[in-house]
């Protein structure tokens, strides 16, 4: 069972990621996360409606999907506070495109 | 229980209840045979005795018959000559005792009254009779009452001298067979008178008969216990014959049972010694394939399977052996980490200041460090904290560490020198690593900290009087990120007793088996109750009590740097 729902529409990928973002689980899914945005190319968004934590692993993934699509094709979508500010708080709000 | 006792108790069992339900319907079949033959018997019995009364009718009736014919004209010619010795005087005969005896005593035989006997005086009456009650009666009243056949018989004697006849007896208190009463008429020469006998062959067959009874009954008992004793004598074989038979099953089967289960036991025993050798970790076992389909391939299973377990073994030395040699390199890339680590030692020189370091990796290698060193009279601080964990944080936590500490010796400004970082380490960072740093300096002489974040965590300013500030909100990004980045510096005035405390977030971010996160404001409180605590104390109890809040379980990297100005 995957740990995030993939879907597609028109030129955006979304990623929908769900609980506890930490290194580990960000391990196992990083590889088919980037295999998936190589492969369709287009805008990227991550959705994080369901996630409470993130780990620096998930945003050297995001990095890593930004530098596939280039930075101004990816953003951050439905982030809670916390996140929201800590992202806000090392720089990479603008960077990532929270929105 | 072994097979080969199971074998032979199963055929034993078997055998004996084919014995015993053999013996069983033998026994029923030889009940029933038995009766069968005992109802015969009885039967041929009964139709012997039948026939045989037919016959001794058919055979001796003829001699009855002749007997009465004589008797009928012998006494006829006796009441002639003796009685009325040419006298017509029929009177005298009526009520003679002695000629009534002598017809009497004529209708018995062997004590047994046979027949009936009288003298009739014709057209008139009877004169005397065997019978008493039918003295003196008129003769055509007791024709009236006789059977037609004795009737006619009477009349046609007008015409002949003697005539013989059956008849049908119809008395209602002693019913016979019709064909069993047979009569005997006897004009008496130049009289008027009639002898008239009857004679039921039945009653006078009737001894012979009874004998012949007794003698059949006797017969019968004597076939029967014949074929009882047959029988039963039979059943007493058949018993012993079944016994004989299941020895003789047992002393053939058994050898033969005990062979074939050893030929199942034997390849399961030699099966069993060679799995016990697996289990040593023997396990290049090659088994003969023989016995059943199913031995043969569990033969060839397990020789399969030891042969996987060996390749499976050997794999996993090799694996082991990979490991160990990874651990051994990460113990040696652990010290080389340590080592790239300043220590606080003896011959370190506090120029207005105290310091305390803490460094707790989550694995064997860490992501985070820390350095502090001279530049001048300026004390260089910095801490970091790489993206990820383990070998490949470590690894780049190295190159950043180390670019980091000579760019400081080069350029004293922070923002330049996070620049100047930063520019190094996006090159060719096709891993896209990136870490959050914090460094500056602070000026020995003027007691003034300059700084500049690059998305690490704010540094936290602890006055005397308790209160506490974060430094470095500069909403920079992480070096390594993207390779055109800038930062910032900011300078602040430290006076005496004035605390910096750096952190990563293995600290902030601890969480304990509950999930809840040991929290910056648990942090604040923790320096706020122990700031009389020397900087390497303070961290030592943090760490402690961070290590205990996640129940001994690091999860991140944790790492401490406690600056005091003294």
């Amino acid at each position: 069972m995957s740990a995030f729902d993939f879907t597609c529409n028109e030129d955006t990928s979304i990623f929908i990621f769900k609980g506890e973002l930490d290194t580990l689980a960000c391990m196992g899914f990083e590889e088919e996360v980037l295999t998936l945005v190589k492969t369709h190319k287009g805008k990227v968004a991550f959705d994080l409606q369901s996630v409470n934590y993130i780990s620096s692993s998930f945003i050297r993934l995001c990095g890593s999907a930004a530098t596939l699509v280039g930075s101004q094709n990816i953003s951050l979508i439905n982030l809670n506070k916390e996140i929201k500010k800590n992202l806000t708080k090392i720089g990479l709000a603008s960077v990532l495109n929270i929105k | 229980m072994k097979i080969r006792t199971r074998f032979a108790l199963i055929i034993v069992i078997i055998t004996v209840v084919l014995a015993v339900v053999l013996s069983m319907c033998n026994l029923l079949y030889d009940f029933a045979q038995q009766d069968y033959y005992l109802e015969s018997a009885d039967s041929i019995i009964n139709d012997f005795t039948k026939w045989n009364d037919i016959n001794s009718q058919r055979n001796l009736g003829p001699f009855a018959e002749r007997y009465i014919q004589l008797l009928a004209k012998d006494l006829g010619y006796i009441v002639r000559r003796d009685f009325l010795d040419n006298r017509k005087d029929y009177d005298y005969l009526t009520g003679n005792k002695e000629l009534r005896k002598m017809l009497f005593d004529s209708t018995y035989i062997n004590e047994l009254q046979v027949g009936y006997a009288a003298l009739i005086e014709r057209d008139d009456k009877i004169i005397l009779c065997s019978d008493m009650s039918d003295e003196g009666v008129n003769v055509k009243e007791w024709l009236a009452k006789c059977d037609v056949i004795l009737t006619e018989g009477y009349k046609s004697l007008d015409n002949t001298d003697s005539l013989n006849f059956y008849y049908e007896y119809t008395s209602p208190d002693t019913p016979r067979d019709p064909d069993n009463e047979y009569a005997s008429a006897f004009k008496i020469p130049d009289t008027n008178l009639v002898l008239l006998y009857s004679l039921s062959l039945e009653d006078y067959l009737q001894p012979i008969n009874a004998e012949m009874s007794l003698k059949r009954e006797s017969e019968a008992k004597r076939i029967m216990r014949l074929i009882n004793y047959e029988f039963s004598q039979d059943r007493k074989f058949s018993a012993i014959y079944s016994v004989l038979s299941v020895l003789i099953i047992y002393i053939f089967a058994i050898p033969i049972i005990l062979r074939f289960s050893k030929s199942i036991t034997d390849p399961i025993r030699k099966l069993r010694d060679e799995v016990s050798k697996l289990g040593r970790g023997q396990f290049n076992i090659n088994l003969e394939a023989k016995g059943s389909d199913e031995i043969r391939d569990l033969i060839v299973s397990m020789n399969y399977l030891g042969k996987e377990l060996a390749d499976f073994t050997e794999n996993l030395k090799t694996e082991i052996m990979q490991r160990q040699r990874m651990e051994t390199e990460i113990s040696i890339a652990h010290r080389i980490q340590e080592a790239t680590l300043p220590k606080i030692g003896s011959d370190f020189v506090f120029k207005g200041f105290d310091l305390g370091v803490k460094l707790l990796p989550a694995d064997k290698v860490a992501g985070d460090f820390y350095d502090f060193f001279y530049c001048a009279d300026k004390l260089a601080l910095a801490i970091g904290d790489v993206s990820g964990k383990g070998i490949s944080a470590a690894f780049f936590m190295a190159i950043a560490k180390a670019i980091m500490h000579n760019t400081i010796l080069q350029i004293s400004e922070p923002d330049k020198v996070l620049t100047e970082v930063n520019r190094l380490l996006s090159q060719r960072n096709d891993a896209n690593m990136f870490a959050t740093v914090f460094v500056g300096f602070f000026d020995t002489l003027q007691s003034e900290f300059v700084f500049a974040n690059a998305g690490h965590d704010n540094v936290l300013l602890i006055k005397v009087d308790g209160t506490i500030h974060e430094i470095g909100e500069h909403q920079k990004i992480p070096i390594g990120f993207l390779p055109k980045s800038s930062y910032i510096s900011e300078k602040i005035k430290l006076e005496k007793n004035d605390i910096l405390v750096f952190y990563t977030d293995g600290i902030t971010e601890a969480h304990s088996p509950d999930k809840e996160f040991f929290g910056l404001d648990r942090l604040k409180s923790l320096i706020r109750n122990n700031l009389n605590m020397k900087p390497q104390e303070l961290c030592d109890h943090i760490v402690d009590n961070v290590d205990a809040f996640e129940d001994h379980k690091f999860y991140d990297d944790i790492t401490l740097m406690i600056f005091k100005k003294t």
